[in-house]
Order: C-alpha cells, then sequence, then structure tokens
C-alpha cells in the first residue's frame, strides 16, 4: 500500500513538475554577437529565477537563413513566441496572415511608454502593436578625416547634394576613392536613392508616394531622386569593383583608410572596426559623421532620419508570459546596459544618455530628437518591391537602367503588392 | 513523369544486342525488374505487393505530391502566409517567360552545357587517355587532378571568389608582375560568368577523367593489341578503337554535365550571387532570388514547374538522341 502510495505521489509530483516547466518563452533571433546574447542571457536567468515556471530560450539563425524559413516556422507547430521583425512589408504581410499578436492592451501604459514613440510606431499596424522596437540604425555619411584633407574637401561644410558631388569630384581628381560601397549586396546602393527622395519630398511626399498619390513612385519628383543619385553614379564615385564587393567587405575597406566616404549604419563603426586588417580601423580622431546632406529647394531637412529600425513580433499564440519577459528584456535596465558598451542604440527612453562611445552617442541622440524616422525601402516595400527596389538601384549604378526606368520598375511592381 | 522515364530507360536494354564484353556498365540487377512487363506469376505479384508499396508511398509523398502541389501553387500571387487565395490564372507563367533575366539565366545553362562539351570533356578525356595506366605517376597526377573534384561547390567558389580579387587575389599577384593594376572580373557584367565557366571546369574536368580512366581500363587489351598488330598508329588505335568504345561513357560523362548545369546553384551562389546586375544566374540561383528571397511563392512554383518540363524535355531529348540504340545504362 505504502509503495503504491509512494508510486502516486512521484506521478504526480513528475506531472505537475512537467505542468510548471511546460510555459517556454523561445525568442528567435538574428544576432551574432556573443556580448549582446550575453546581457539577454542575463535577463533570461533573472526572470526565470522570479518565475520559477517559465523558461527562455534564445534560438539563433543566420540572417538569410531567418528570412528564407520564417513563414514556414512561424505556420509551424514549432514556432517561436516572438521573433525578430524589421516592421514595414513583411510585418504586414505577417499580420494579415494572422501569425501576430495584437498585443496592444498587454504593453499599455508605463511599459510602452518608455520607448521612443517613433520605434512603437514601427511595429504597428491600424493602429494596433504586434511588437517592440530593439535598437534603431541610422544611415549617415561617415568620413574620413585624412583622406578629406588629402583632397582638399571639408566635410563639415557639406550641407547640400550639389557640396557632396563637388566633394566627390575633389576627391577623384585627388586620386582618392571618394565612397566605399558593398555593391554586390545592393541595398548599400537603394541607400542613396531613398535619402535623396527623403530629402526632396519629405516626410508628407513619402506617405503619399506609399499610397500611390502623385504618381506614387514614379512620380516627377521621386524621378528627380533617381536622376540626382544617377549623376552621382556618372561620377564613378565608388571603389574599383564596387559591385562584386560584399557590405562587409565595404565596412572593412574604409577603416582601413581606402575610401573618404561610406553611406552606412551606426553599426559600422563596431563592424568596421573588426573587420579591419588590423583589427582596429580608423581611431576616433581619423572619423567624422555627417547627415545626408538637403536637395536646395526639397522639403526634407537634413535631420530626417532614415533607419534600420530592428524589434520583435509577437507571435500569435504566444504564452502570455512572451510579453512579460519583454519588460525585463526590453526594459530599461537590460538596454541600458547594452547602451553603455555601444552595443545598440535602443528605442528606450533615457538611454542615448548612457552611451560611453561618442559616435554613436551623438548619433543616438539624434535619433532621440528626430521627428521623422524612416525605414529602409527593402523593408518597407516588402520582401517583392523591396527587393527590387535594390535591383533598380544597383542597376542605375551599373548604367544599365535609367532613372525612369527604375522608378516605373518600382511603381508598376509596388502597384500589385500595395496593402 | 518518372514512369515513363523508367519505361524509356529499359526499353532499350531490353531489345539490346551483345556488346563488345568490357564496356558492360549497365548494373546487372536491373535485369529481373524487366519481367515485370511479362506475366506475373503469383508468387511475384505477393512480392511485388509487399515491396512496392512503402517505396511507392515515400515517392509519392516526397516526389510527386510536392511536384503536384507546386503546380496548384503556380496559379497564385501567394507569399507563402495562410492558404493561397490569390488565383492568377497564368499570369505567373507569363511573367516568367517574359522576364529578359530568366531567359539570361538559361543562357548561362547552356554556356555551362557548351563549355563542358566542347572544353572540359575534351580536355579531360585528353588527360585520362595520357594517365590511364597503372603506374605509380599516373596515380599521383589523378589524385591531383581529382582534387577539386572532392571540394565542395560554395568552398570552390568562395576560395576563387578570393582568387578573383582585383586587390589581393591570385589574378591581382599576376597583374602586379607586369605592373597592371588587375580587373574585377566578378564585378563586371560579361566577365563574371566567363569566370564561373573556368571555376566549373576546374571543379569537373577531374570527375569527368575519372569516368573516362574507368572506361578506358575497361577496354580489353586484347582488342587494341590487335589492332596495333594490323598495323594501327596509336592515334589510329584512339581515334578508331578506344574511342568509339568509350562511346557509352562518353554519352554518360555529358549527361552528367547537363544535369550539373541544371543543378548548379551553390557555386555561383558563393561567387557571385547572380550578379552583377543579375548577370550571371543560373535558372536555380534565378528560382532562389527571384521566388524564394523575395517570398513570392507563387511564382517561385510557376518557375520550379517550368524548370522542370525543361529538365523531362531535355532528358527525354537526350535519351532519344544519344541512348537509343546503345544505351549508356548507369544513368
Amino acid at each position: 500500500m505504502k509503495i503504491l502510495q509512494l508510486f502516486s505521489i512521484a506521478c504526480f509530483a513528475s506531472l505537475s513538475w512537467t505542468a510548471s516547466a511546460e510555459t517556454v518563452v523561445k525568442i528567435l533571433h538574428i544576432q551574432s554577437n556573443q556580448k549582446v546574447r550575453d546581457i539577454w542571457q542575463a535577463a533570461a536567468d533573472e526572470y526565470q529565477k522570479a518565475h520559477p515556471g517559465v523558461k527562455v530560450q534564445f534560438n539563433y539563425l543566420d540572417n538569410e537563413a531567418f528570412k528564407a524559413k520564417l513563414p514556414t516556422l512561424l505556420q509551424s507547430n514549432d514556432r517561436p513566441s516572438a521573433f525578430h521583425s524589421w516592421g514595414g512589408g513583411v510585418m504586414y504581410e505577417q499580420i494579415q496572415a494572422g501569425v501576430c499578436q495584437d498585443i496592444t492592451n498587454a504593453i499599455a501604459g508605463e511599459f510602452k511608454d518608455s520607448f521612443y514613440p517613433a520605434g512603437i510606431q514601427n511595429f504597428m499596424y491600424q493602429d494596433k502593436s504586434y511588437g517592440l522596437p530593439n535598437d534603431v540604425g541610422p544611415i549617415i555619411f561617415w568620413y574620413n578625416k585624412e583622406l578629406c584633407e588629402k583632397a582638399g574637401v571639408d566635410p563639415t561644410k557639406i550641407k547640400y547634394w550639389d557640396d557632396f558631388l563637388e566633394a566627390v569630384k575633389k576627391c577623384k581628381s585627388a586620386g582618392v576613392t571618394p565612397i566605399m560601397m558593398g555593391g554586390a549586396d545592393e541595398w548599400p546602393l537603394h541607400f542613396y536613392p531613398v535619402m535623396l527622395m527623403m530629402r526632396i519630398i519629405g516626410k508628407d511626399g513619402m506617405a503619399a508616394a506609399y499610397k500611390g498619390e502623385n504618381g506614387g513612385f514614379a512620380g516627377p519628383e521621386v524621378v528627380k531622386a533617381w536622376t540626382l543619385y544617377k549623376e552621382l553614379c556618372d561620377l564613378d564615385p565608388f571603389q574599383r569593383g564596387f559591385q562584386a564587393a560584399k557590405a562587409e567587405d565595404a565596412y572593412g575597406s574604409f577603416h582601413d583608410g581606402k575610401a573618404a566616404f561610406e553611406l552606412m549604419g551606426s553599426w559600422m563603426l563596431v563592424e568596421g572596426r573588426m573587420r579591419a586588417a588590423d583589427k582596429k580601423g580608423l581611431p576616433d580622431e581619423k572619423l567624422g559623421w555627417f547627415f545626408f546632406p538637403e536637395v536646395k529647394g526639397g522639403n526634407g531637412k537634413a535631420s530626417d532620419i532614415f533607419a534600420s529600425v530592428d524589434g520583435w513580433l509577437v507571435s500569435h499564440d504566444a504564452p502570455k508570459e512572451t510579453v512579460d519577459f519583454m519588460k525585463v528584456w526590453l526594459g530599461k535596465d537590460t538596454q541600458m546596459q547594452l547602451a553603455k558598451q555601444g552595443l545598440f542604440i535602443p528605442m528606450v527612453k533615457g538611454t542615448a544618455e548612457v552611451i560611453q562611445e561618442p559616435f554613436i552617442r551623438q548619433i543616438a541622440e539624434a535619433a532621440r530628437d528626430t521627428d521623422w524616422i524612416q525605414i529602409a525601402m527593402d523593408q518597407l516595400l516588402g520582401p517583392d518591391t523591396g527587393r527590387l527596389f535594390n535591383d533598380e538601384a544597383a542597376g542605375v549604378a551599373g548604367k544599365s537602367v535609367s532613372p525612369e526606368q527604375a522608378a516605373k520598375a518600382i511603381e508598376d511592381s509596388f502597384a500589385k503588392n500595395r496593402p | 513523369m518518372a514512369d515513363e522515364n523508367h519505361t524509356l530507360k529499359l526499353k532499350p536494354t531490353a531489345s539490346e544486342p551483345g556488346r563488345p564484353g568490357g564496356l558492360e556498365l549497365r548494373p546487372e540487377p536491373r535485369r529481373p525488374l524487366l519481367r515485370l512487363g511479362g506475366s506475373f506469376q503469383s508468387g511475384q505479384l505477393a512480392t511485388c505487393f509487399l515491396f512496392l508499396p512503402p517505396a511507392l508511398l515515400l515517392f509519392t509523398l516526397f516526389v510527386i505530391l510536392p511536384i503536384l502541389e507546386s503546380g496548384w501553387y503556380s496559379f497564385f500571387n501567394w507569399n507563402g502566409y495562410g492558404r493561397p487565395q490569390r488565383w492568377i490564372n497564368l499570369a505567373n507563367y507569363i511573367q516568367v517567360l517574359n522576364d529578359p533575366i530568366f531567359g539570361h539565366s538559361l543562357l548561362n545553362n547552356l554556356y555551362i552545357v557548351l563549355v563542358s562539351a566542347f572544353i572540359q570533356l575534351p580536355v579531360a578525356m585528353w588527360i585520362a587517355l595520357l594517365i590511364s595506366d597503372r603506374t605509380r605517376n599516373s596515380l599521383i597526377f589523378r589524385a591531383i587532378f581529382f582534387v577539386p573534384y572532392i571540394l565542395a561547390d560554395v568552398v570552390a567558389g568562395l576560395i576563387w571568389k578570393y582568387l578573383y580579387d582585383g586587390d589581393y587575389g591570385l589574378v591581382a599577384m599576376i597583374y602586379g608582375w607586369f605592373g597592371q593594376r588587375a580587373p574585377f572580373v566578378l564585378a563586371r557584367p560579361g566577365w563574371a560568368m566567363a569566370a564561373i565557366l573556368l571555376v566549373v571546369v576546374w571543379k569537373y574536368f577531374g570527375f569527368h577523367m575519372a569516368l573516362f580512366i574507368a572506361g578506358r581500363q575497361g577496354i580489353s587489351s586484347d582488342v587494341i593489341e590487335s589492332a596495333k598488330i594490323d598495323g594501327a598508329s596509336q592515334w589510329q588505335v584512339t581515334r578508331h578503337v578506344v574511342l568509339p568504345m568509350m562511346r557509352p561513357v562518353i554519352v554518360l560523362a555529358l549527361f552528367f554535365s547537363i544535369l550539373g548545369s541544371l543543378q548548379q546553384f551553390d557555386m555561383i551562389y558563393a561567387l557571385t550571387g547572380g550578379g552583377p546586375l543579375n548577370s550571371s544566374h543560373s535558372a536555380v540561383t534565378y528560382l532562389y532570388t527571384f521566388g524564394i528571397k523575395r517570398m513570392r511563392v507563387g511564382f517561385g512554383s510557376a518557375l520550379g514547374v517550368v524548370l522542370f518540363i525543361i529538365c523531362v524535355l531535355v532528358m527525354i531529348f537526350y535519351k532519344r538522341l544519344f541512348m537509343r540504340d546503345r544505351p549508356a545504362g548507369g544513368t
């Protein structure tokens, strides 16, 4: 009898143990930096300690593999509770397919208010929140002070697009490669036409083009942006063989001192130094940055930020502990640690000030103060038109596509995909 | 379609007259299968019912069904989420067939086959005939020439990507000896494909060489000796005895080239990713870039169906042209 009793107690205990350990919060990410992962894991450990019944699991996939596997994964029984997102068109498709969870109520109040509104906005669809921002990577012009000096260029005086073209010409005539470009990936090229569009048509113009008004992305003002981009390409501003260079190769080469400028995200500071031949790259005193110049007569301002905004979406049947854990993981304490080490520019209020790396702090403060953050077109327009946008940007740089053809191809494609 | 393929494979074998002994590449165990077409004895029928279902089930589940599903998806504008709902008739097919990049990708596939047929196979044959004897030196050379084939495609792609670099690569070094700046071959639309073709030849000629060596060794020395006794020169022996007797192996090698070309993905993806300006895609990298990466599952499926049809047609014609009278077996 006693044995039977013991046996049933043991069974019951094991059952209840299984039940209590059953809640697993699975987070699918693309973060390869071990320092970031360690801080995340510490947040998970802390949360697990406070919530014995919950297990937090971080799963990593490489960027391309992540994009390719996600649709299938989200529709399988093995779907993650939360997964990486860049917002925009891909996110809209996921929300429309019903694989995301509306977390508007779950995050409402103090937690939601702890983020920059622009960050929250990026993961909203039809006034509902489906996710939260992780970090922002503004795209800016980095410059090499020594090479600019050699070419007789004063980067601090570059305010307008014409000034920049002038600087490129000066570099060319001084035998300095003006711009480093990872053209094989194409997306670094797409920064140019997008930022020119932002500077010419401004926030309202971009919203109108998105909706298909004024000719959409083939309107005359948009074509003008492509034409200005072509003027730059006609100067042969990029390094030799740029069409075969990957973005990461370009980061390293810029930090090896091979070109005067590179239009790239804030992340290039860390990644470029890491990939430089001497593993150190350009020291602070040889490096500078400025916002993408304005276009004379345009509606956009230099402080309008074009950025990659990364974040997390919650899948439709994720346990409620997911958002609960996010309050720790994406909360101010954890984000402060990431900011302090300059690993991210978090979108949590009060984190910009603690960033110790001076360049990153300046950029973070600019992101904090801006009233418009435009996300990358290859995200905003969805994977199909987005990639086509990149193709067209590469086509114009390769002189095989005219500005009009590029704009028309994009509008034709987006006309079919417009939400 | 697969059943038809089997029939096509087996029919000529059944009516095949005896061939010179040493060239029997066709695996023997196939013969019993041929009897399936004849009258069944009850024991055979039972065996059939016992052994056929597992294979048939797996084949249906993993080959037939996905093909049919692709065919179904190809009529939708679908991004892979939820169930496909936006039926668009043949729009995907029209888009595939009207896309100049797809045409160019197929042309690239054709280049691979042509380069293989006219450069790679002759070179492989030449070397195979030089080192088909069993001396120590020949064995060493065989190993050396075979090494590139052992490398994974993606590794070969990455190695050559570095060699082709105009600043740091081997090409840059060679140009440097002459005081010249090397071009970035992978960054130029016309050159990138040529560069890929060179790597394809380098990578696979060792494999074809191995096939040819096996074929050459299968030729009985009696035949060659009798030709020599009859006064044939070395060239005459090669031209009129060795090469004709190696025809099945050559047909097989060319078949592998076509197959390899249609499957070519890893190396191109590692070398150029299909760029610059989408000039170096193969049909499969095109499918990956424009179907999967852009999440156009419907379009990708239509592409898959088109490729499937192309593959089937190529194989049927190839068999009709080269394998009718004297099947190569082993394929």
